[in-house]
């Protein structure tokens, strides 16, 4: 089969499962039928994307096919693919995480009445997110990344009975929507420049068109829809809140497909980015500070999903940071890994979850009594999270340690020293949540049997994948990413202080959270004055967006409502009234007394007699 | 064989009218296959025109002359071009659902079809004939049946609202008429004949500016354009379903539909010169509008300012003066008209359940009736320009020639996306989402069959279609927005 | 003086005025229909003072006096039969209580 073929089937395959879904297994007992047919056919879009990558990574030229989707006099939109190896090593990942979360989600989501609604969902999603990566023409990523957000929306909000999924539904959308404005801004600004978006062109020929001037501005709208859709400070509240959907899709589209796609969206255009220098020093400072924040907020949070969003905004954040700093690849390889590494976290968080009766608290999971089946679980748990300290060997250290390595031959030493700092608090507080949630407690776990196999299939594969995936990749992605094959000093150095700084900070978080005797909620934040306070407020973001719907959004429509109310329909009453009124004082004269009116008449003619006569 | 199709397009309805006129009010049936059948036939005439039309010429096609007024250059002149087939094919569209919509209608329903297919003859009318005597009449023609329709069979507080709305639009059309006069005189023609005009008549730039500025208050009265829009959201809360449809989706767009046949085919310079004023009432529409929405209760008066803030899109296309932005108008148009007509039915099917369209006691809509509250939603997303679906072509295309012409306005008009969405997931969240509440009066089993559903299925098909290949629409109108603008 | 027309208009006048004066005056609708044979009568003099001074066609003047008697007597009976419905309907036949189309 021709590879334009095997592309089709990987992008099509979830969204024929979703057309099926939708149409034809709509009745209530063929609701595991559609889940199966959703898991079968994301699986073979899994499988041929991976034929796809063996069959394409060596292959330089891209394969581009494209339609005409609008036409005018001055530009032109297509909709069709452009693979490339970026866009091959994304789109193969997207569809196996999106199979592996499918597939776990059948044990999740069985005993919901809604597996069906789900299962639509969540097809129509892989959809889009796939589209979204192959797409040649940045209008088309636009669509699709719309379409992600309503995905998104309509998943966060899966359990709309709640009062607390609506609120954050809606939250996700409008924000996420504030910031496409400045994307669809971008998009159109390059189009009345350059009459096209076609990534080809912008990558190869954008920035020599456009002044570096024009390149700033487009390149910061272009950001601001990265920032709502990565959750960059300060639109990043929406993502914590996102952890209201049922957990397989926060490991999904919470953590490794959809909000990766805006740092997808930097990688694929860096040099047109890379074009402006002060965009980049903006991008970097935005990355440095969502990554921070957000690594701080987590360190006293008690919610294992919100732990893992805040560390998801985080790593979001790193990546960004490093993409700012010219790193692009090491960015890239990092949103790879963090992938599979962090949805394989949030199935493991659903686990936990469904373990302790239902309860996102690491301290009622803490509770819990682990026996032998969870042992499995309780070590995937900490591959995980070492893989997210970024500790040797695992896939999270390959991709900080390009990032580290890129900055320090950068020589960009501050954003070195901060890098540091976010990887030592990283540490910290996942390795906080995994000793707490692995305690052993009294309490029996709610597991009633055991664990089917595909589930256990599903986590095993990303664990396997970070352990030791991507090392048998690694030669290929040295290529690609020129990597150095052979280590010097500088790696070295590189190598143990990075090391030392996580051990360090597991060593830390031991001594509060590890050892038996261990009674800590917050650890060492508390010894800082002021810092928990600003964290239980959510470093005021929160309140400055609720100030800016209440104060602005709300204020101006219930003032244009008053105007229309009081100032514009009393001048049009007014009009009417007017009328009517000057209707009544001329009916004053229709008295009714014929006779009257004969006196008007003989006046009248009187004076017309007066006038005929003597007038001339 | 060559078929007097415009003719069949116009007088079909008009004949179903006499026809029903001479049906027992007891006999509804009847009356309603009747009425289902004269929009039919238009509706499959005006297909016939869209698949029949050469897209790559704009002159006017299937141009048939009844007959003329000797001296005084009144001529009864169908013709279609690639401005009107669109509109054209929107009008059945909608009154064929409308009719549909309007099957469990109890009250007088003689007369209410009657009413509903004049208004209908009349908006065919106006965008069938080339002659500006003629228009006019269409025009009033149109609007006399709305008055009826909202004091007979609406609710709330319809008389004011009928009489708002009337008056209104009569007062619009005063201008109009007032500006169709002048050129007839100062034309030099001495003849309403448009397609003369078109090609004859030129104007000086004094006349050009007065004139334009005339019809755009004119026109833009009867396309709800801000200052002159209260009557829109009043007038559509109160009258009933079919009406709201018909009106929202075809009448309003007539008055953008005038403003680009007359004002801007014929006064370049004035157009160049009121620019700024189309951009601002465009901007303003859009953002005010949108604002307005955000604390309304009613559902219907949320449809109804949301209306008034799609108007404001047209408005700004137009105002750009380019062909991406008039391709955008004219997009718009269409589009805003079936995605009103989809959002008033389903309002229409949940307050004919629900028996009230207030959003504080509509809970769980989804839960309650999911496939009714499916095409509110679906109709939703559209309005918030969701890509996928047709409003979302017209917004970036507008708003893309927006940004060509002005990156001020441009920006204004992007903050019109994300109020939309506010508002619509605002109704979303309070009535769609969550829990039915126990004080329910619905009655099992309210939600759609393929019946009631059936009009909806129609409107919603077109969206997606639009949405999906807008070329489909583009190419009809792309040839006519060169030619509206080679004076450019 | 036989032969001078001022004394004749004088009395037409004269007579014309009284009816108006009647007409406006008079509150019973009998008393208007009075002062409308009135100035009637007074258009019948007139006619026939200039049909016999001015020089034109004796008859003409008389016919149309002849014509106004005859109008002047269908008008009392539709006015009378008016009246009396009148006075069924309203119980009087004052015309100051008849004001329904006072606006």
């Amino acid at each position: 089969m021709s590879h334009l073929a095997l592309l089709n089937i990987s992008v099509f395959s979830n969204f024929v499962a979703f057309l099926l879904i939708t149409f034809f297994l709509k009745k209530k007992e063929q609701r595991f039928l559609a889940a199966k047919v959703a898991i079968t056919l994301s699986g073979l879009g899994a499988l041929v994307s991976c034929v796809l990558l063996f069959q394409r990574f060596h292959l330089d030229i891209a394969l581009t096919a494209s339609v005409t989707w609008l036409k005018w006099n001055t530009g032109e939109l297509l909709i069709g693919y452009y693979l490339d190896k970026v866009s091959l090593m994304m789109l193969t990942t997207v569809c196996v995480i999106s199979f592996m979360v499918q597939m776990y989600s059948f044990w999740y989501m069985k005993d919901d009445a809604g597996i069906r609604r789900y299962y639509g969902t969540i097809t129509f999603f892989s959809w889009a997110m796939i589209f979204f990566v192959v797409s040649i023409d940045l209008f088309g990523s636009y669509i699709f990344w719309e379409l992600l957000g309503l995905a998104s929306y309509l998943l966060i909000g899966f359990w709309h009975e709640k009062p607390e999924p609506r609120r954050a539904a809606i939250k996700a959308f409008i924000m996420t929507r504030f910031g496409d404005l400045g994307l669809l801004a971008a998009v159109i600004l390059l189009l009345v420049k350059l009459k096209t978006v076609a990534i080809p062109v912008l990558i190869t020929a954008a920035g020599t068109l456009l002044s570096p001037q024009e390149v700033f501005w487009i390149v910061v709208l272009l950001f601001l829809g990265v920032m709502g859709k990565s959750a960059q400070f300060p639109l990043h509240s929406w993502l914590p809140d996102a952890m209201e959907g049922p957990t397989p899709v926060s490991a999904l589209i919470h953590s490794a497909t959809m909000v990766a796609a805006g740092v997808y969206l930097l990688v694929r255009l860096f040099p047109l980015i890379a074009f402006s220098e002060s965009a980049m020093t903006y991008i970097l400072c935005i990355g440095a500070l969502t990554s921070l924040i957000a690594a701080v907020m987590a360190l006293t949070e008690k919610d294992m999903k919100r732990i893992l969003a805040y560390s998801t905004v985080s790593q979001l954040g790193f990546m960004v940071m490093a993409i700012g700093a010219g790193a692009w690849q090491g960015g890239f390889f990092h949103l790879l890994t963090h992938a599979f590494f962090k949805s394989m976290l949030f199935l493991l968080a659903g686990y936990f979850i469904h373990m302790a009766h239902h309860s996102n608290d690491i301290f009622s999971m803490a509770k819990v009594s682990y026996g032998t089946k969870s042992k499995l679980m309780v070590a995937l748990l900490w591959v995980g999270s070492l893989a997210l300290c970024g500790l040797f060997p695992l896939s999270g250290f390959l991709s900080k340690e390009t990032i580290f390595g890129s900055l320090m031959e950068g020589h960009h030493y501050g954003v070195y020293g901060v890098a540091l700092l976010i990887s030592f608090l990283t540490a910290y507080y996942t390795t906080r949540m995994a000793f707490i949630v692995s305690r052993n407690g009294e309490v029996v776990d709610a597991q009633e049997n055991s664990l089917p196999l595909y589930m256990k299939i599903s986590v095993s594969f990303l664990g396997l994948m970070t352990l030791i995936g991507f090392w048998i990749f690694l030669p290929a992605l040295t290529e690609f990413f020129h990597l150095h094959s052979e280590w010097h000093a500088e790696q070295w150095v590189n190598f143990f202080i990075t090391t030392i700084g996580v051990v360090l900070a597991i060593g830390v978080s031991y001594f509060y959270f590890g050892r038996k005797q261990a009674t800590s909620e917050k650890g060492w934040v508390s010894f800082i004055p002021g810092l928990s306070g600003l964290i239980e407020n959510k470093f005021f973001v929160d309140h400055f967006w609720k100030w800016v719907v209440d104060k602005g959004v709300y204020r101006f429509s219930r003032m244009s409502f008053w105007t229309d109310v009081h100032i514009i329909n009393v001048i049009v009453d007014q009009v009417g009234l007017t009328a009517i009124r000057c209707g009544k004082k001329a009916a004053a004269l229709q008295m009714g007394q014929v006779q009257q009116y004969i006196i008007t008449a003989v006046v009248v003619s009187l004076f017309v007699v007066i006038y005929l006569i003597f007038g001339k | 064989m060559n078929l007097p199709i415009l003719s069949i397009i116009l007088l079909a309805p008009l004949l179903a009218m006499a026809l029903i006129l001479f049906v027992k009010e007891e006999n509804s049936r009847l009356i309603k296959s009747i009425a289902l059948i004269g929009s039919g036939i238009s509706f499959l005439g005006s297909i016939y025109l869209v698949l029949a039309y050469d897209y790559h010429s704009a002159e006017f096609r299937w141009v048939e002359q009844w007959f003329e007024v000797p001296g005084w250059g009144i001529q009864f002149i169908l013709g279609v071009d690639g401005l009107s087939i669109p509109l054209v094919l929107l009008t059945s569209i909608i009154i064929f659902s409308g009719v549909l919509v309007s099957q469990n209608l109890k009250f007088r329903v003689k007369e209410f079809f009657a009413l509903l297919l004049l208004l209908v003859a009349g908006a065919y009318g106006v965008l069938l004939v080339l002659d500006l005597f003629f228009f006019f009449l269409f025009y009033e023609l149109a609007v006399i049946p709305m008055f009826l329709l909202v004091n007979i069979w609406g609710t709330g507080n319809k008389t004011y609202a009928a009489n708002k709305l009337t008056l209104y639009l009569l007062a619009g059309s005063g201008l109009v008429l007032f500006g169709f006069f002048i050129l007839y005189f100062v034309s030099g023609l001495n003849t309403f004949n448009l397609k003369d005009m078109l090609e004859l008549a030129s104007f000086s730039p004094g006349m050009q500016k007065g004139l334009f500025i005339l019809f755009l208050i004119g026109f833009g009265t009867l396309s709800a354009t801000w200052p002159f829009h209260t009557w829109s959201p009043d007038g559509y809360a109160s009258a009933p379903t079919a009406a709201s449809m018909l009106h929202a989706a075809v009448l309003k767009t007539l008055g953008a539909y005038g403003i680009l046949r007359v004002a801007v085919a014929l006064f370049p310079e004035g157009a160049h010169y009121w620019q700024w004023l189309m951009l601002s009432f465009g901007v303003i529409n859009i953002l005010y509008a949108a604002l307005c929405v955000i604390v309304q209760k009613d559902l219907k008066y949320i449809v109804g300012y949301s209306c008034v803030s799609h108007m404001g899109i047209v408005m700004l296309g137009i105002g750009t003066l380019t062909q991406a932005g008039l391709n955008g108008a004219m997009f718009q148009m269409f589009s805003h008209g079936i995605m009103t007509a989809l959002l008033f039915a389903s309002v229409g099917y949940i307050y004919e359940a629900k028996k009230t369209r207030n959003l504080d006691d509509l809970k769980g809509l989804f839960k309650e009736m999911p496939k009714a509250s499916t095409f509110f939603i679906l109709a939703g997303l559209t309005c918030l320009g969701l890509p996928g679906l047709s409003g979302f072509v017209a917004e970036f295309l507008v708003i893309y020639a927006t940004f060509s012409v002005s990156y001020v306005f441009g920006s204004l008009a992007l903050l019109g996306l994300v109020l939309s969405a506010i508002y619509i997931l605002r109704i979303l969240k309070s009535s769609f989402w969550g829990v039915p509440s126990d004080k329910s009066t619905a009655p099992v089993g309210v939600d759609h069959n393929w019946k009631t559903a059936l009009p909806q299925y129609i409107l919603f098909s077109f969206l997606l279609l639009l949405g999906i290949c807008p070329m489909i629409l583009i190419q009809f109108i792309s040839q006519t927005s060169i030619v509206l603008l080679r004076g450019y | 003086m036989i032969n001078d027309i001022t004394p004749y208009l004088i009395l037409s006048a004269a007579l014309f005025c009284i009816g108006l004066y009647g007409l406006l005056a008079r509150r019973s609708l009998i008393g208007i229909l009075i002062a409308t044979e009135l100035i009637l009568n007074a258009a019948n003099i007139n006619f026939l003072t200039f049909s016999r001074f001015m020089d034109v066609d004796k008859a003409v003047g008389q016919i149309f006096t002849l014509f106004v008697i005859a109008l002047a007597a269908a008008e009392v009976a539709v006015g009378l039969s008016i009246v009396l419905v009148v006075y069924r309907n309203f119980n009087t036949i004052n015309v100051e209580k008849m004001d329904h189309l006072k606006g």
